[in-house]
């Protein structure tokens, strides 16, 4: 919140008043459904696939997240804030906000469970990877089921990544898994959670093996849509990083034309513009680089996350831009052109520094 | 390197206030002037000028006690502005403290009444500022000292305001003034009380007692004055110190019984009460308080049915002191109790009625809290659009992003789903369009009409990416630009032949001829538009545009005559398009419409006051009567008006009219003394009286005009510089300001021309007229700096930091130059010739900086003996570097010496001054001039040390 408003809460306070503590009004939340209706009542829990809302009248209803336009939680204000400023990229002012309600023991825990994930998540956006490692874990042990439930697994990998710690990581996953089938979690979504050991494998460079958990996810029965997408997304990824960019691109291009979730979509343009940006490269074709650049730039603008998704192909989406500023900077000829190229390749990298302290992608 | 003191910099050509002021900013009112610039959000500014007004000795009484009042004002609002709550409590105590030292000292003066009205709202200040610094204090003995402090202040305030009312009390009846300073008494009395209770801790016994005494003591003035407006007030404050004890029931009562004070006031036709506005603004604060005190009782329905009430029954509510607020507090008891639709729809009434203000702001805030965390809360896709456009117009970009990809999100297959999905693009497009960023911008755009070419404004986004490529391809020149273009456009004319883009895209072809600076082809293009078309005035604008850019290429070319032809030929363009936009303005009332209209007529305008000043042409008062009214079509854009202004300081300048341009923007700066939209002519006016002051100097050198030329320069360069400094200026603009400042200073400060470095033996003496200028220079550099670190620039505020005599602070910049600037050899001691070679002006900067340094050690001896070694390693190096045929070996040698001796180092500074004797002839044989100035160190040494020449032997001592 900018000093002005600021000040202008105060001024909300009468102006002869002292701060006085805050009001505790009756919690009411409400659901805003994409068919245009809403629910209200209180929501109970929010687990990976639907939110469970005690209604003034009836059982509790369980309303699954697909279904759901939006949230509003009554007496949020002080989350909200938190949120926003995290939301809006000021992930250093939203910590400490979150730091305080994480030590809230009567924040209710719908919305402690956001609290969490969004406290270990904002460590990890700075680059304070065991903090967040820690966060998660804290988080699971109170949420085994949680809404956040895979967005967690993603984050358990990319931070033992991250370490280098693919042991660690291993056994993190291993944990993950067993906890997630101890609290019953379906075996369709439990399928889809495995998706994480094929990552870990990525990430160790074990492409032929991780090609393999792909495979098998992708023809696995009782699995998503979205889920298979994401493996066939793995498996473009594995090929590529084999040399095999002529087999991974057909597999981008398919994905690109079916209705997907942005983090597979982003991933099939920045999996695209690699092959595109080496070869325009290795061809010194500023035109083609062109063309690379615009698919970065779909991974960011086009399919960028909301607030609390994965960023791994925005960061990527980021980087690869400005890398290929930096190749046309080096193509161009004319001074003033390829100060402006460069120009743009430290805006992107710095945009990318400010938003992601601690991302993968600075370190290329 | 010599300063150019006749040649105003170069990009002072072009259009372009300043922190501190020299006297010469001084002339009438300027008690009045100083307190404008406060009210303008100046207080720099005004406290400069105050400062000038008080300095210069000669102000009538009455300009005096403004300048009083202001002080107190401009206190008052810096201890308000202080952020650090401890600073902040003793700022207001010691303002407290003088205060009312004030009126004790002189209780009958002219001024007492006006300090003891202030102290007051001091008090309360004081309380609330002083329960802040409690929160945060841990130190027990601070704690106790706070408390007793804000106490004891408080308890004297009531003691005074006892004592006064007793005073006045014997004469109210005999003096009609007395019972109105009997009245305010009371009333401060009754007030200062409650503010006294809320300092007291909450397990302060005290703090019910005082709260008690509030309600009586306000009970007791209604029972005098109960149709007297200050009696609603002190409702309102027994409704606060109601609710304080916790009897919300009976605060609501109170305040109702203030909000009645509207029916002492009749109706209207439409039902609204005809109050008087001082009776609106208590009405409104009790409505405001009222909906707190239901607020806290969760009594969500009574504070919806307060401020409706209110809202409807209450003439142009948003204008009374608190309408704003309490409609804030209404959409804040929304979010409370869940109803985040309604919150939201009251923050966006809030943006609606103060678009640009500081509620606005907060409806802006409001509206994000009630968007929540969860793709949107319960804010309805409308709500999630315009709040995303809302942060695009406050710069917020990555949330109106963020706010873009939640409106995808929640309309993700449903109905509306192409609809808001293009406008959410739009919004990207919009935001990464408003951070320069072209490439997301376009592709923003070109996504929103590729997902979502039904929506309604597929067209729009489709428009916005034409846009986008054709400015890339202006300039990357790259065919992947030029094939999207081509390829939009054709969508453009294919896809949505009714929209007014696709007749814009007539448009397209033209205005890249024109990127690619083919003039003559492009206005041939233009002429291709038919009249009728909605983009004729458009184009005829282009024809005169093009002309007018192929007339400037001929001058450049040095080919007058071809140039004057097409100056003639874009001036005729240009007059018809004038004509032209006046007739279709008639013909429309769509207001958008009309500002684009009116834009191009401005442009136009400015285009055809170009031409009259060009040299073919010079024709200045052609070029005034265009300018005429020029603002008009400018729509308040300040940057607009400084071009019309910049042109027509131009115009009056080829007329030999300098004088009346400065009589002209001076009466404006009374009219208007906010100097933001006048930075451009401000910059101008500057430029013109320096270079007329340049080529008078160079006719009479002896002349006075110069100077006073030069003097009236610098008022306006000064003046023009501080809203550069806030709004969105170039830093290069700002540098050539501080530049001229500084050479000004130099000469104001008698410094001769050829010095240029303050590294002497025997420097000028800076003058207090030269040192402001070189004081507002060195805040220029800082801005700068903080924008755009440069070398140059740091030099340059190094040096005017020198010749202020500003030694720690001319250390500290020239440490941070050689922080960056790797100029000493590691190791070696020895100068780097490659960094030498490729930025040579450090060698004079490491020279400074070693004197800097030997100054500031110089001031304080015992403590700064870092400093001096760091001095001497300077010198040392210099020397090291350079050899006795230099002028620079000398500089650096005595410096040397002198700084030894400075540091006490008497045999040292003695065995280095007699080595320089031994192995050179004579010194430097009066070459560069340090032969005398060595053989006064060697005299001043021989009264320091002495030797006692034994057999074989060259002891020296030091003399005590």
């Amino acid at each position: 919140m900018t000093a002005t408003l600021a000040r202008l809460r105060l001024l909300l306070v009468p102006p002869l008043l002292l701060p006085l503590p805050a009001a505790q009004p009756e919690v009411k939340d409400s659901v805003f459904l994409k068919d245009g209706k809403s629910e209200s009542g209180r929501i109970q829990s929010e687990e990976y696939g639907a939110l469970t809302l005690a209604a003034a009248k009836g059982p509790p209803k369980k309303i699954p997240w697909d279904s759901v336009r939006s949230v509003q939680y009554g007496g949020s204000a002080p989350f909200s804030k938190a949120s926003d400023a995290f939301s809006a990229g000021q992930v250093e002012e939203a910590l400490p906000q979150l730091e305080g309600l994480r030590q809230d023991a009567k924040l209710r825990p719908v919305l402690r469970q956001q609290v969490l994930y969004f406290w270990a998540l904002a460590q990890q956006r700075l680059g304070k990877v065991d903090e967040a490692l820690a966060g998660y874990q804290a988080l699971l042990k109170e949420f085994p089921k949680s809404r956040f439930l895979r967005a967690v697994g993603e984050n358990l990998v990319a931070g033992h990544l991250a370490k280098k710690d693919a042991a660690g990581g291993e056994r993190a996953v291993d944990q993950f898994l067993a906890d997630a089938l101890a609290a019953g979690v379906d075996s369709g979504f439990l399928n889809e959670l495995r998706v994480l050991k094929a990552r870990l494998l990525e990430g160790q460079e074990k492409y032929a093996e991780a090609m393999a958990s792909y495979s098998i996810l992708a023809g696995a029965g009782g699995v998503s849509a979205a889920a298979v997408q994401e493996a066939t997304l793995g498996q473009a990824r594995c090929l590529q990083k084999q040399g095999k960019a002529t087999d991974a691109e057909p597999l981008y291009r398919k994905l690109l034309g079916e209705d997907a979730p942005n983090f597979v979509l982003a991933g099939a343009w920045n999996g695209l513009s690699d092959i595109l940006s080496k070869q325009a490269k290795d061809k010194r074709d500023a035109e083609a680089l062109r063309d690379a650049l615009f698919g970065y730039l779909r991974a960011v603008i086009q399919y960028g996350p909301l607030a609390g998704e994965t960023t791994i192909e925005y960061e990527r989406g980021l980087a690869g831009a400005a890398k290929c500023f930096r190749f046309l900077s080096e193509l161009e000829t004319n001074a003033d052109r390829k100060k402006l190229y460069l120009d743009r390749a430290r805006e992107r990298l710095s945009q990318l520094k400010r938003e992601f302290p601690g991302s993968p992608f600075l370190q290329d | 390197m010599k300063r150019s003191f006749f040649v105003p910099a170069a990009g002072l050509l072009l259009a372009g206030a300043a922190p501190a002021q020299t006297a010469r900013a001084l002339g009438k009112d300027d008690a009045h002037f100083a307190r404008l610039l406060f009210r303008r959000g100046y207080p720099d500014l005004a406290e400069d000028f105050a400062r000038l007004v008080k300095g210069k000795g000669k102000s009538n009484p009455r300009d005096l006690a403004e300048i009083r009042a202001l002080e107190l004002d401009l206190r008052l609002d810096k201890a308000s502005r202080e952020p650090e709550a401890l600073k902040k409590a003793d700022l207001i105590v010691e303002l407290v403290g003088q205060m009312e030292e004030f009126v004790r000292t002189d209780p009958n003066g002219e001024d007492a009444d006006e300090a003891r009205d202030r102290l007051p709202e001091l008090y309360r200040m004081l309380a609330e500022g002083m329960a802040a610094a409690l929160q945060q204090e841990s130190d027990p003995e601070r704690l106790r000292k706070l408390r007793e402090e804000g106490d004891d202040i408080l308890t004297r305030a009531e003691r005074s305001f006892n004592e006064r009312r007793s005073a006045l009390e014997e004469i109210r009846a005999e003096q009609p003034r007395a019972e109105g300073q009997y009245l305010g008494a009371s009333f401060d009395r009754a007030r200062t009380i409650f503010y006294h209770a809320l300092f007291c801790a909450p397990e302060d016994p005290r703090r019910k007692d005082l709260l008690e005494k509030t309600i009586e003591a306000f009970q007791d003035f209604s029972i005098e004055w109960s149709d007297h407006l200050l009696n609603y007030h002190g409702l309102i404050f027994q409704g606060l110190a109601m609710k304080e004890l916790g009897r919300s029931d009976e605060a609501i009562q109170v305040l109702d019984e203030a909000i009645r004070l509207r029916e002492s006031y009749g109706r209207d036709a439409r039902g609204l009460w005809d109050m008087a506005p001082d009776a609106a603004d208590v009405v409104s604060a009790a409505v405001l308080h009222k909906v707190l005190v239901l607020t806290a009782k969760q009594d969500y329905a009574g504070v919806a049915a307060t401020a409706k009430d209110f809202f409807e029954t209450t003439r142009d509510f948003a204008s009374t002191s608190q309408g704003l607020p309490v409609m804030g507090a209404l959409a804040q008891a929304q979010l409370a109790a869940g109803d985040g639709k309604a919150a939201a729809a009251t923050a966006q009434k809030l943006i609606g009625l103060d678009p640009q203000g500081p509620w606005g702001g907060l409806g802006s805030q409001l509206l994000s809290e009630a968007l929540g965390k969860g793709g949107g809360g319960g804010v309805g896709p409308e709500q999630m659009l315009r709040l995303g456009e809302r942060m695009v117009e406050r710069g917020e970009y990555a949330r109106a992003v963020q706010a873009a990809r939640q409106l995808l999100a929640a309309t993700r297959r449903t109905e509306k789903e192409a609809n808001y999905g293009v406008e959410a693009f739009l919004l990207i497009g919009q935001a990464y369009a408003s951070e320069g960023r072209l490439h997301e911008a376009a592709l923003a755009f070109d996504v929103g009409a590729e997902r979502f070419p039904a929506g309604e404004k597929a067209p729009d986004a489709l428009w916005g990416a034409v846009n986008g490529y054709l400015e890339l391809n202006a300039q990357e020149r790259s065919p992947f630009y030029k094939k999207r273009l081509d390829d939009r456009m054709a969508q453009l004319a294919r896809k949505y032949p009714k929209s007014p883009h696709a007749a814009y895209a007539q448009l397209v072809e033209a205005r890249q001829a024109a990127a690619e600076k083919n003039y003559v082809k492009a206005a041939e293009l233009y002429q291709l538009i038919p009249p009728g078309s909605p983009a004729y005035e458009q184009a005829e604008f282009g024809i005169g545009g093009c002309y007018f850019n192929q007339a400037r290429r001929f001058a450049e070319e040095r080919k007058p005559e071809e140039a004057k032809g097409y100056y003639e030929r874009a001036e005729s363009a240009l007059r018809k398009t004038l004509a032209d936009l006046d007739k279709a303005l008639q013909k429309t009332l769509d207001r958008t419409a009309q500002a684009k209209l009116d834009a191009l007529a401005f442009s136009a305008r400015i285009t055809l006051a170009q031409i009259y000043l060009a040299d073919p042409i010079r024709r200045p008062a052609e070029a005034l009567a265009i300018l005429e009214g020029a603002e008009e079509k400018a729509g308040g854009d300040a940057e607009k008006s400084a071009q019309a202004w910049d042109l027509r300081i131009r115009a009056l300048e080829a007329q030999g009219k300098i004088d009346e341009g400065a009589r002209l923007l001076e009466s404006l700066l009374e009219k208007n003394p906010d100097p933001r939209s006048l930075v451009g002519a401000l910059r101008t006016l500057g430029r013109a009286l320096d270079m007329r002051a340049t080529e008078e100097r160079k006719k009479d050198p002896r002349s006075g005009r110069p100077d006073e030329l030069w003097r009236k320069a610098a008022r306006y360069y000064f003046l023009s510089a501080q809203p550069m400094l806030s709004g969105s200026s170039r830093t290069s603009e700002i540098e050539e300001i501080a530049n001229r400042l500084l050479v000004l200073g130099l000469h104001f400060s008698g410094v001769p021309e050829e010095e240029t470095t303050f590294a002497l033996p025997k420097p000028a003496t800076v003058r207090k007229e030269g040192g402001d200028l070189l004081e507002q220079a060195a805040r220029l550099y800082e801005a700068v700096l903080g924008l755009t670190p440069s070398y140059r620039t740091r030099i340059s505020l190094g040096r005017a930091y020198g010749f202020l005599g500003r030694w720690p602070d001319a250390a500290r910049v020239y440490g941070q130059l050689f922080d960056q600037e790797p100029l000493v050899e590691k190791g070696s001691k020895r100068l780097n010739p490659a960094v030498l070679a490729a930025k040579p002006e450090l060698l004079s900067a490491y020279l400074e900086w070693g004197y800097a340094e030997h100054q500031t050690a110089a001031a304080h001896k015992e403590t700064e003996r870092e400093r001096f070694e760091r001095a001497q390693g300077i010198y040392g190096t210099i020397c090291n570097s350079t050899t006795e045929e230099q002028r620079l070996w000398w500089v650096a040698k005595y410096f040397l010496i002198r700084c030894l001796i400075d540091a006490g180092n008497y045999v040292e500074a003695d065995v280095a001054l007699r080595s320089v004797e031994r192995t050179t002839e004579d010194f430097d044989g009066g070459k560069f001039g340090f032969k005398d100035l060595f053989l006064e160190l060697k005299e001043q040494l021989g009264t320091k040390v002495f030797r006692m020449q034994k057999p074989g032997s060259s002891e020296k001592k030091t003399r005590r």
